[in-house]
C-alpha cells in the first residue's frame, strides 16, 4: 500500500468499521499470559481508562473523524487520544489471534494521525520538534555533527563494496552510541565485511508513527540511494524501529521491493552462533528478562522476530532467562513507541514502570532488550520503579552489549 | 399505570436532544468535585467512542449514532452514588457499561446522559475455595475470571459470548452460558452482589450482605493483586428475602452492580467438543436434548443451506465462480464456526468457508452440531453411546462424527486460517487450558463472525434480521414449525427465494433452549424489508403467546409489550423503583 492509500479515508473507514467491539483487545489472550494479573495490554487503554484509548473506542473516533460528524477544533481531548497510542499492536495482534480480520488499530491510528495533521490538529508539542528538525539537519534530534564519527575504524565509514551496510539510526548514532559500538563489535568479531555510512539520514519512523508526512517519502529515496551507493547487498539494524520502518514501509513508500537484503542484527547473532562464527564464552551471573520490541515482534507481522534473540541470551554461559508473564505477541510495549516518550513523557515512564515491575516480579535483576528506544525507556521506568520500591534500579540493557560483554568485551 | 411505562419509554426513547452546555457545565463540576476530574469528560472525542457496541449498529437506527452527553469513570461504589445523586437532581438519564460486548445497543446511551463506563472497577476481589465463589468487579472477563480460577483448579460456567464478556454483566442478563443445562443460567448463579440504587443508596444482597473490607485492593492502573482467598460465602437466600434478583434484566435501570458474587465449580473429570453431522433436525435435536436431559451439556446446531451443494459442485474448479454462485444464491450464513481447508487455496476465508459449506451439503449434512459435553469420564463416556446410537440408527454416517481434536485438524479451526492449527493446539494443551481456551476462541469466532456479517450488512442498510428465543426443549420443534408458517404466510418470498437459516442451542438452561432464526433480506427492497419486519413481528407475537420468550430488537418489544404479553412484570418492576426513587433513570 502507498503512502497515499495508507491515508485513503476509504482504507482507514473501512478498517475502524470492521471492528465489531468483541472487547477481546481490552486485555491480551489467557492463552499468551502466564497470569491474570499481567493480562493489561493496551498502554493507553489502562492509563487513561475511557474507551476511546483503546482500539474499539478509537475506531469510533475515528470513524467520526473521517465522517466530520463533529468539528475537530471543538474537542480539546483529541490530540492527546490520537497520539497517545504507542501504535504497540497489541490490540492488532490479540485481534489477529482470534479472527483474520480487516481490523488494524496501527494502520488506523497512523492514518488519522495524518489525516489530523494536515487539518491541523497536533502532533503534540514535542512531537512537531521531530519533523522540524528532520527537516533541517535530517535527524530528529536536531543534531548538526556529522553522522557516525563514533566508529574507532573511520576506514569503515563510507567504505564502498562491503558485503553488509550497517543502518545505525538516529537513537543509536547520537544518543546510544554504546550499542553502536557493541554492534561493530559483534560484525567485527565474526569477521564481516561492513561499512557505515556519513550520508545515513533518518529512516523516517519518528515522522511517520507520529503522522508527519511531509518529509518521509525524501528521507526514504535519500537513504535508498546511499545504500545503493555502497554497493553493499545486505543492511544491517541494531534499532528496532529502523528496521520496522525500512522493511514494512519503504516499499510501500517506494512502490516497490527494497534493493537490498535487510536483518536485525539479533537475527545476524543467532545465525553466527549456529554456524560457530560467534561464540559466548564469558560466564555471567544474571537473571534475565528480555522485553519484546514492538517493532521486532507484532509489527514484523508474519516474521516477528521473537526466537532469535533469546536464543543469543540462553547461550550465554550462566546467564538464566526468566519468562514475564507477558511475552511476544502479548508483551506491554515499553511505553515509548509511537512518538509517546516524547509526547506524553510521564505516561510512557508510567508504562515503563509497570513493565519493569513484572520483570522484577519474576525476579530478574537485568533487563535485556534490543532496541534503543525500549532502552530509553525502560531505564526511565527503572529508575522510577526503583524511587517507589527503594531497590536498586533494575540495570537494563541492549541485548549487543551484553553480547560484547559475553565475548568478553567490556 | 402499567401503560404509563411505555408512553414514558416512548417518549423518553424520542426527546435525545444534546444537553446544554450550561447544564452539562455544571454537572461536569459537581461530578469532578468528588471524582478525579481526569475521569469526568464532556469532550466529544471521548463520548463518541461509546456509539457503538457489538450490536453492529450505534442505535436501533442504523444511520443514526447516540453518545452519551458526559461520560464519567467511577472507581468505587461511593463514586457512583455521588453520579447517581447528581443525576436524579438534574433529572437527566445515567447508562452504564462495562466491556460493551452487548448485542443488542443495550450498552449505548440511547437517551444521552450521563455514561458510566465501569472500567477502572476492574477487580478479582475472592475465590472461596470452600464455598466456591468469586467475587468480582463490573470490568472482569470471563477470560480473566477463568484464569484466577485455574490454579485452584475451579471453573466458571462461561457463556457463548467472547471471552472479554463481563461476569457482572452476562449474568445480570440472564447469562445463557455453556453449562447451563447443568448449572442454570446467570440469575441462578449469583450468590450475591453490591448495587447502588437509582437514589443514590447502596444495597448489598445475598453472600455479600457482610462484606468483608475488600477494597484495600489497588485501584492504580495497570496494577493488579492477587484476590483475597476464602471469605466463608453462603449460597444465595440463604438469609430470607433477598433483593438479588431486583437488577437483573434492568439493564442499569435498577440498580448499578459493583461488585458481584457468583458460584463456580470444580474442575470436572472431563470436558470435551464434540462435532457432529445431521441429515435432519430431528436426529440433531434428540441428541443435544439428551445431552441437556443428562445435564451434561450444551449443543448448538448450524444450518448449511442445501443449495451450498451448487458451490461445492465447482469447488475444485473454479474459485471464482464459486464465489459468484455464492453471491448470488447463498446469502443465508452460517454463523458460529470457522472453517480452515486443508489446502488454503481459496481467495479469502469467506470463499472457503462457503466452499466447506457446500464440502457438508454435498455429504448430505444439513446441520452442523458443536455438542459441549462435561462430566465425570464415565458419564461422558456413557453418553456418547447414546449418541452413537442415535446416530447409527438413522441415515448417518459415523464417521462424520469426529471428536473436536481431530475434527479441527481436519476441517475447521477457530484461529486465524494463517495460524498453524496443530501448533496452537499444542500450545494450548500444555498450557492446562485447552477445553476453556478452546471454547473461548470459538466463541471469539463466533462473535467476530456473526458481527462482522451484521456489520457489513448494517452498513449496507438492511440484510439480516435476527430473531432469538427461549422454549422449552421439548418444544423445539414446535417453534421451528411456527416460524416458518408465520414466515411462509407473511413473508413467502423467505421461504421460497431466499435462505433462511436457524441456529438452535437446546439444552441451554433446565428451562429453556435457546432457538434462534436468521433471516436474509434484500437491503434494497423496501417491499421485502416491510414484509420480513411484519413476518418477524407477528411471529415475535405468536411466539410470546404460546409461551414462547423471544426477544430481539428493542422496537418490535415494545410493541409486544404494549399488547400486554409482559406489561404485568415490567408494572411491578416500576412499583418497585418508584420505591426506589428510580424514576430518573433510563426505563430499561
Amino acid at each position: 500500500m502507498t503512502l497515499e492509500e495508507k491515508q485513503s479515508r476509504e482504507g482507514l473507514l473501512d478498517a475502524a468499521l470492521s471492528c465489531v467491539h468483541c472487547g477481546l483487545c481490552y486485555h491480551t489472550l489467557p492463552s499468551l499470559t502466564e497470569s491474570e494479573r499481567f493480562s493489561d495490554t493496551c498502554p493507553a487503554g489502562l492509563y487513561f481508562g475511557f474507551d476511546a484509548y483503546y482500539s474499539p473506542g478509537r475506531n469510533e473516533l475515528a470513524r467520526a473523524i473521517l465522517r466530520g460528524e463533529y468539528p475537530l477544533k471543538e474537542s480539546k481531548a483529541i490530540e492527546e487520544i490520537i497520539f497517545s497510542c504507542t501504535t504497540c499492536g497489541a490490540c492488532e495482534a490479540t485481534c489477529r489471534y482470534v479472527n483474520d480480520t480487516n481490523v488494524l488499530p496501527v494502520h488506523v491510528t497512523e492514518g488519522i494521525r495524518a489525516l489530523l495533521v494536515e487539518q491541523g490538529v497536533g502532533p503534540l508539542p514535542s512531537q512537531k520538534k521531530f519533523a522540524e528538525s528532520v527537516k533541517k539537519v535530517d535527524n530528529p534530534y536536531g543534531e548538526s555533527s556529522e553522522r557516525n564519527m563514533w566508529i574507532e575504524d573511520q576506514s569503515r565509514r563510507d567504505k564502498l563494496e562491503s558485503d553488509v551496510f550497517y543502518f545505525v539510526g538516529c537513537t543509536t548514532g547520537y544518543r546510544y552510541q554504546d550499542i553502536a559500538k557493541a554492534t561493530t563489535t559483534v560484525l567485527e568479531t565474526t569477521d564481516t565485511d561492513y561499512s557505515v555510512s556519513s550520508k545515513e539520514i533518518c529512516c523516517g519512523s519518528p515522522l511517520i508513527r507520529t503522522g508527519q508526512l511531509e518529509d518521509v517519502e525524501r528521507l526514504v529515496r535519500e537513504n535508498v540511494k546511499v545504500i545503493q551507493e555502497s554497493g553493499a547487498k545486505t543492511v544491517i539494524f541494531s534499532c528496532a524501529g529502523c528496521y520496522r520502518t525500512v522493511v514494512k514501509d519503504w516499499p510501500r513508500i517506494l512502490g516497490e521491493d527494497l534493493p537490498f537484503e535487510t536483518i536485525h542484527v539479533t537475527q545476524f547473532m543467532a545465525e553466527k552462533m549456529d554456524s560457530g562464527e560467534l561464540e559466548l564464552n564469558e560466564p555471567m551471573d544474571m537473571k534475565i528478562a528480555y522485553h519484546d520490541p514492538c517493532h521486532l515482534g507484532r509489527h514484523m507481522f508474519p516474521n516477528a522476530v521473537y526466537d532469535e534473540p533469546r536464543k543469543v541470551i540462553d547461550s550465554i554461559p550462566g546467564a538464566k532467562r526468566i519468562t514475564l508473564d507477558r511475552e511476544m505477541d502479548a508483551t506491554l510495549c515499553c511505553g515509548s513507541g509511537g512518538g509517546v516518550k516524547a509526547g506524553l513523557p510521564e505516561y510512557a515512564e508510567y508504562i515503563a514502570k509497570l513493565r519493569v515491575s513484572e520483570a522484577r516480579n519474576k525476579g530478574a535483576d537485568t533487563f535485556v532488550t534490543a532496541c534503543p528506544f525500549c532502552v530509553r525507556g525502560l531505564e526511565d521506568g527503572a529508575k522510577k520503579e526503583a524511587s517507589e520500591s527503594g531497590d536498586k534500579p533494575l540495570e537494563v540493557i541492549e541485548l549487543t552489549e551484553l553480547v560484547r560483554r559475553a565475548i568478553g568485551g567490556k | 399505570m402499567e401503560q404509563h411505562v411505555f408512553e414514558e419509554s416512548k417518549k423518553l426513547l424520542a426527546k435525545h436532544e444534546e444537553m446544554e452546555e450550561e447544564l452539562a457545565a455544571k454537572i461536569v463540576s459537581k461530578l469532578s468535585s468528588v471524582i478525579e476530574p481526569r475521569y469526568v469528560s464532556r469532550d466529544w472525542a471521548i463520548r463518541v467512542a461509546y456509539s457503538k457496541d457489538s450490536s453492529g449498529s450505534g442505535s436501533h437506527d442504523v444511520n443514526e449514532y447516540r453518545i452519551p452527553d458526559i461520560v464519567v469513570l467511577p472507581g468505587s461504589a461511593e463514586d457512583i452514588v455521588h453520579v447517581c445523586k447528581v443525576a436524579s437532581e438534574h433529572n437527566v438519564p445515567v447508562h452504564v457499561m462495562s466491556t460493551n460486548v452487548n448485542t443488542a445497543a443495550m450498552a449505548i446511551a440511547l437517551f444521552r446522559g450521563i455514561m458510566i463506563d465501569l472500567k477502572r472497577m476492574n477487580r478479582v476481589l475472592e475465590v472461596d475455595r470452600d464455598g466456591l465463589t468469586l467475587t468480582v468487579e463490573p470490568f472482569v472477563s470471563y477470560a480473566r475470571a477463568q484464569a484466577i480460577l485455574e490454579p485452584y483448579n475451579l471453573r466458571i460456567n462461561v457463556p457463548g459470548a467472547p471471552g472479554s464478556a463481563s461476569v457482572v454483566g452476562n449474568n445480570l442478563y440472564a447469562g445463557f452460558k455453556f453449562f447451563s443445562g447443568r448449572f442454570g443460567y446467570g440469575a441462578m448463579e449469583t450468590v450475591g452482589l453490591e448495587m447502588v440504587l437509582p437514589n443514590g443508596e447502596i444495597v448489598r444482597t445475598g453472600s455479600l450482605v457482610n462484606e468483608p473490607d475488600l477494597k484495600t485492593k489497588s485501584r492504580e492502573p495497570g496494577v493488579r493483586n492477587e484476590p483475597e482467598l476464602d471469605g466463608g460465602r453462603v449460597s444465595v437466600q440463604a438469609w430470607g428475602p433477598d433483593l438479588t434478583g431486583f437488577p437483573h434484566q434492568s439493564v442499569g435501570g435498577n440498580g448499578i452492580v459493583t461488585k458481584m458474587c457468583v458460584k463456580v465449580y470444580r474442575r470436572p473429570e472431563v470436558i470435551k467438543i464434540l462435532c457432529h453431522g445431521f441429515g435432519s433436525i430431528e436426529n440433531s435435536v434428540r441428541v443435544v436434548t439428551e445431552a441437556a436431559e443428562r445435564e451434561i451439556g450444551f449443543g448448538g446446531l448450524i444450518g448449511v443451506p442445501e443449495d451450498n451443494a451448487l458451490a461445492a459442485q465447482h469447488s475444485n474448479k473454479d474459485v471464482e465462480r464459486v464465489e459468484a454462485t455464492i453471491k448470488s444464491k447463498l446469502k443465508a450464513l452460517m454463523t458460529g464456526i470457522k472453517v480452515m481447508t486443508k489446502g488454503r487455496k481459496y481467495k479469502d476465508r469467506e470463499s472457503y468457508q462457503e466452499v466447506f459449506k457446500g464440502f457438508l451439503a454435498l455429504q448430505g449434512i444439513k446441520y452442523v452440531n458443536l455438542l459441549f459435553l462435561m462430566g465425570t469420564e464415565r458419564k461422558v463416556k456413557l453418553d456418547e453411546k447414546r449418541f452413537q446410537d442415535v446416530l447409527e440408527n438413522k441415515e448417518l454416517n459415523t464417521e462424520k462424527i469426529r471428536d473436536a481434536t481431530d475434527y479441527q485438524k481436519h476441517f475447521f479451526w477457530p484461529y486465524s486460517p494463517d495460524a498453524d492449527p496443530e501448533s496452537v493446539y499444542i500450545l494450548m494443551k500444555n498450557s492446562g487450558m485447552e477445553d476453556y481456551r478452546y471454547d473461548w476462541l470459538i466463541r471469539g469466532g463466533k462473535m467476530l463472525e456473526y458481527n462482522e456479517i451484521t456489520a457489513r450488512l448494517m452498513r449496507k442498510k438492511g440484510g439480516l434480521l435476527f430473531k432469538s428465543g427461549r422454549v422449552a426443549p421439548s418444544r423445539v420443534q414446535e417453534c421451528i414449525d411456527l416460524f416458518a408458517t408465520t414466515l411462509e404466510e407473511f413473508y413467502p418470498e423467505a421461504v421460497k427465494e431466499h435462505l433462511w437459516g436457524l441456529m438452535i442451542l437446546p439444552g441451554a438452561g433446565p428451562h429453556f433452549a435457546c432457538v434462534e432464526f436468521v433471516v436474509q433480506i434484500d437491503p434494497t427492497s423496501q417491499r421485502e424489508k416491510d414484509l420480513s419486519s411484519k413476518a418477524l413481528r407477528e411471529f415475535t407475537i405468536r411466539a410470546l403467546n404460546q409461551g414462547f420468550y423471544f426477544f430481539n430488537h428493542p422496537k418490535l418489544e415494545r410493541e409486544v409489550l404494549e399488547r400486554e404479553t409482559m406489561p404485568k412484570l415490567w408494572g411491578l418492576t416500576k412499583k418497585i423503583r418508584d420505591a426506589f426513587g428510580a424514576t430518573r433513570l433510563a426505563p430499561y
